[in-house]
């Protein structure tokens, strides 16, 4: 488990996590980017930048 | 085998997962950690699926990994044709794929003039650009002015280039295609006309019919093919018009349509084919 940056609402995270990985606090609904892994650590997600997409 | 992207989303951690179930190590690396030395030797990579989010790294990524000799998919040839929008008009048409009425503008005072040409209402694209970004319907000359008013005070130089093609009412359709094949489809549904699930539309599977597959995939093989995601537009009298190809093919929402469809492994069975 790991504290929500936004809410401090618990976040579970899978074991193999990545940093780099978005997830999703349910409490809030933010979508958060792990910014660490040992220990593991949330930020708020980047907002979208000019040329993201598919 | 490597995951280049610039976060780890659904599609990305699918694809971990699909290459650790086949026992095949995938790596993530993030794009915005690369440095590498022109000539020098890269990884030793067995191939590269590029999920770079940003357009201008992506292509950098595929040129890359052609320079150092590991397969990528999908090619920079193949991603320079997906992120510019008037690229992917020209391919389509030279490739006789069926594409809405086109007019591009090199300059936003030029603009007006494009909109004029196709006729109102107009739908207005940026050159560069996805998820619907900047995407706007035109009904008349005068908000074709004040939308081009606009844009002139972007500080980007590339979201001054154009693409005005005629609106075409209608269903908003996804094919993905993987290596030629066309593998499934999906109808995107929203209130607006912009039908991006990246912009909270809904999704529902769509039975691949055998001229929607051919039109996919040819709509693939004119950009160079590899993993694609084919956006098509049906009107009411069952016509069909491809509107963009997609290079960096999200498939969360193709994966809600169709439960039943392992998208993942069916990305990683091919590049796993294609690189045996």
């Amino acid at each position: 488990m790991v504290s929500c940056p936004e809410c401090k609402g618990a976040v579970e995270l899978r074991e193999d996590i990545l940093a780099s990985e978005i997830v999703v606090c349910y409490a809030c609904s933010s979508e958060l980017e792990v910014i660490a892994v040992e220990p593991a650590l949330l930020a708020l997600a980047p907002e979208v930048e000019e040329d993201w997409g598919e | 085998m490597a995951v280049i992207a610039s976060r780890v989303r659904f599609e990305e951690r699918d694809l971990l997962d699909a290459l650790d179930r086949r026992s095949v190590d995938g790596e993530f690396v993030d794009d915005r950690s690369l440095v590498y030395r022109v000539g020098e030797e890269g990884p030793r990579w067995r191939a590269v699926l590029n999920r770079s989010l940003a357009a201008t790294r992506r292509l950098e990524i595929s040129r890359w990994c052609e320079a150092v000799g590991v397969p990528v998919l999908n090619t920079s040839e193949t991603v320079a044709l997906c992120d510019n929008k008037i690229a992917t008009a020209f391919a389509l048409k030279r490739a006789g794929v069926a594409v809405p009425d086109t007019v591009i503008s090199l300059a936003t005072s030029s603009g007006a003039r494009a909109t004029e040409e196709i006729g109102y209402p107009a739908v207005v694209k940026p050159a560069n650009g996805s998820w619907g970004r900047g995407v706007a319907r035109v009904a008349d000359g005068e908000t074709a002015q004040t939308l081009f008013e606009l844009r002139a005070q972007l500080p980007s130089a590339a979201q001054k280039l154009t693409c005005v093609q005629e609106f075409v009412p209608g269903r908003d359709l996804r094919v993905l295609v993987v290596g030629g094949i066309a593998i499934a489809a999906m109808v995107r549904e929203a209130q607006g006309w912009v039908r991006n699930v990246a912009r909270g539309s809904t999704v529902a599977a769509l039975d691949l019919d055998d001229s929607l597959a051919e039109l996919a995939e040819s709509a693939s093989a004119a950009v160079g093919g590899g993993v694609l995601g084919v956006d098509v537009l049906e009107t009411d009298t069952g016509e069909r018009f491809v509107l963009e190809v997609n290079s960096a093919v999200e498939f969360r929402g193709l994966t809600e349509a169709h439960p039943e469809l392992a998208v993942a492994d069916t990305i990683v069975d091919h590049v796993l084919r294609e690189t045996s």
